[in-house]
């Protein structure tokens, strides 16, 4: 797969992460829990690779641990060739200035303290800085504008804005530093239907603006199959199924993606009616 | 048989800058054994609705109008009275389980409480009865034992033991507040084929508001279409899905991530609503919708369009209907 002119930006190989559970007694050894499960995927510069699955299938962690914020029991995490868990303190940060993440909360992701313009420059503080005030101004401003607000607002809280505004906040804040990867972990899960077109639109936009690579996490199906090039489907830590996505939602190979695809509700009554099929048997799941 | 009735429903709040209207003129038909959707977006009323429905309007909120359940109306009978019917014959059940259900009190309990307050039974028949309606909804006694807390159940399991709370006394009416957007797509599913079963089996009414309109699709018989506080197009599920006449039903449809596999239809553009709902207190004097509507003229500032029949019980409120459907 990998030539040696296009290397994938993102690299993912045999990633495993366990989190330690309680112990039962004071003396007992600790149990634990193994939420990644020794996953492997590559992603290209400029494509989007989706990961979709339900809660606890282990695709947060999966996201945190390729943002570096979780260390992996085993396995390598490379962006660009290089593995951020054998890179010094030093250097980790700096090379966090090519990827950044996006988060679902946009109420619980932005400091209501901090006016818009302090929230969106944080990274700067740290990758760049020398800027002076000027300078970081005017970058917070383009970056709103890139994002669809208007410049004059970093001067506002996040608390004035509504919930599709806060994400672009969010997006404005990843895309600052002007990063090559974008995690977005359920960016849009927590807006309205059509904020939530908004707020696709704005990064199907910038991915092709700005050639930016996005691993976009999801519990979403159709937001996932929009959006991305690659899909991988995870079910208990492991990644169960993985290609190009519109070949994996047409014509699903493992049994649980089927069951992931035939539970998404379709927005035609003519299709299915569950008050007519209620009489028979529901059909389990899983 | 009509169940529920609602007539002329207003809800209005005194504001430190006069009164809002916060529903508007909202009238909704339901009969027994039948599904009403209410969709919109958040902000859209569907909720308040649903609480004006229960009597559990925040205080200091004004309902006027009808909410008759039965032939009898439910805004002009007293507290006492309300008492009686919630958990009795109408019931509801919330988006997120874990704030719906208390944290200190076993499951067994909390479903038994409603049977002991209504049907005066016995602590010990009330379990009896709640351990059989907790295995109706999929939680046996076996392996879901009357002990348990909340906590040691998934969202899922807990979702269940609400609807068991809401369906032990038998009531004729269900209201279902988003009952599954705090889950997963395939817990999902079962939840609503499990609340479809139900509604059956107890022919119950049942009130689903919803933003997604897959969920309407596949679960109602008739639907609404709330916008700002105001019923903008209703009638049965598959002439409002063909129709779409009103332009906000359209945008709504318009906007979710397409359904198909083709390779063509990835990162297309969608199609957005500009704009976001107003707020109680700014909303125009027109049309509610007119600022995000690409079919406004200047009718549409002037005066709010009336709800205008399509055909047998399907209508829309919009004075541009027929330059949207030519489309």
């Amino acid at each position: 797969m990998t030539g040696a002119d296009s290397k994938p930006l993102l690299q993912v190989e045999d990633l495993v992460r366990d989190y330690r559970l309680p112990r039962k007694s004071l003396f007992g050894r600790p149990e634990s829990v193994r939420a990644v499960n020794g996953v492997s995927f590559s992603v290209d510069r400029g494509k989007s690779f989706g990961i979709v699955g339900e809660s606890g299938c282990g695709k947060s962690t999966l996201a945190r641990t390729v943002m570096g914020l979780e260390t992996p029991v085993s396995g390598r995490v490379l962006l660009d060739g290089q593995d951020l868990f054998a890179l010094p303190a030093l250097a980790l940060r700096r090379l966090r200035q090519k990827f950044q993440m996006v988060f679902q909360d946009p109420y619980g992701s932005l400091d209501p303290r901090f006016k818009v313009e302090r929230v969106i420059a944080e990274p700067l503080e740290v990758l760049l800085p020398g800027l002076n005030r000027r300078e970081r101004r005017e970058r917070v401003g383009e970056t709103l504008d890139s994002v669809g607000l208007k410049p004059v607002d970093a001067d506002r809280y996040p608390h004035e804005f509504s919930g599709g505004q806060r994400q672009r906040i969010a997006i404005a804040r990843a895309l600052i530093t002007e990063p090559e990867l974008i995690v977005a972990d359920e960016p849009v899960s927590a807006l309205d239907v059509s904020v939530q077109a908004q707020v696709l639109n704005l990064i199907m936009e910038l991915q092709e603006r700005r050639g930016l690579t996005f691993l976009f996490i999801s519990h979403d199906l159709s937001v996932v199959r929009h959006i991305t090039d690659e899909v991988a489907v995870m079910y208990a830590g492991e990644i169960v199924e993985t290609g190009p996505t519109h070949k994996v939602f047409a014509d699903p190979q493992h049994s649980y993606t089927r069951s992931l695809i035939d539970a998404v509700p379709h927005p035609d009554p003519r299709r299915s009616r569950r008050l007519r099929r209620a009489s028979q048997p529901a059909g389990g799941i899983g | 048989m009509t169940l529920l009735a609602i007539e002329n429903l207003c809800v209005e709040l005194d504001g430190p800058d006069g009164t809002l209207r916060l529903l508007d003129d909202v009238n909704l038909f339901l009969s027994k054994g039948r599904c009403l959707g209410l969709v919109g977006e958040s902000g859209c009323g569907k909720s308040m609705t649903a609480l004006a429905i229960m009597g559990l309007l925040p205080r200091g909120m004004r309902a006027s109008g009808r909410i008759l359940l039965e032939g009898e109306d439910l805004l002009s009978i007293g507290e006492d009275r309300l008492c009686g019917l919630r958990g009795r014959k109408m019931a509801m059940v919330f988006q997120e389980p874990m704030t719906a259900l208390n944290p200190v009190v076993p499951i067994g309990r909390q479903v038994a409480e409603g049977l002991r307050l209504h049907l005066g039974l016995t602590r010990h028949e009330a379990e009896l009865r709640a351990g059989k309606m907790l295995a109706r909804v999929g939680l046996p006694v076996e392996r879901f034992p009357l002990g348990l807390f909340p906590h040691q159940l998934s969202g899922g399991q807990r979702q269940r033991v609400v609807i068991a709370m809401a369906l032990t006394c038998g009531p004729d009416l269900l209201v279902a507040d988003e009952p599954t957007t705090a889950l997963d797509v395939t817990v999902q599913a079962q939840i609503l084929d499990l609340i479809a079963e139900l509604v059956e089996e107890f022919d119950m009414g049942l009130v689903l508001i919803t933003h997604d309109l897959g969920v309407v699709a596949e679960s109602t018989d008739t639907m609404s279409v709330m916008y700002a506080g105001k019923v903008v197009e209703d009638g049965p599920t598959d002439e409002v899905f063909q129709r779409m006449a009103h332009p906000y039903t359209r945008g709504l449809f318009a906007a979710m991530p397409s359904h198909s596999s083709d390779l063509d239809a990835t990162r297309k553009r969608l199609t957005t609503i500009p704009g976001r709902v107003p707020d109680a207190s700014s909303r125009p004097s027109g049309c509610p919708f007119v600022a995000r509507c690409s079919f406004a003229t200047d009718q549409c500032s002037d005066a709010p369009p009336p709800l205008e029949r399509l055909a047998h019980r399907h209508s829309a409120s919009c004075f541009n209907l027929s330059r949207v459907e030519g489309l």
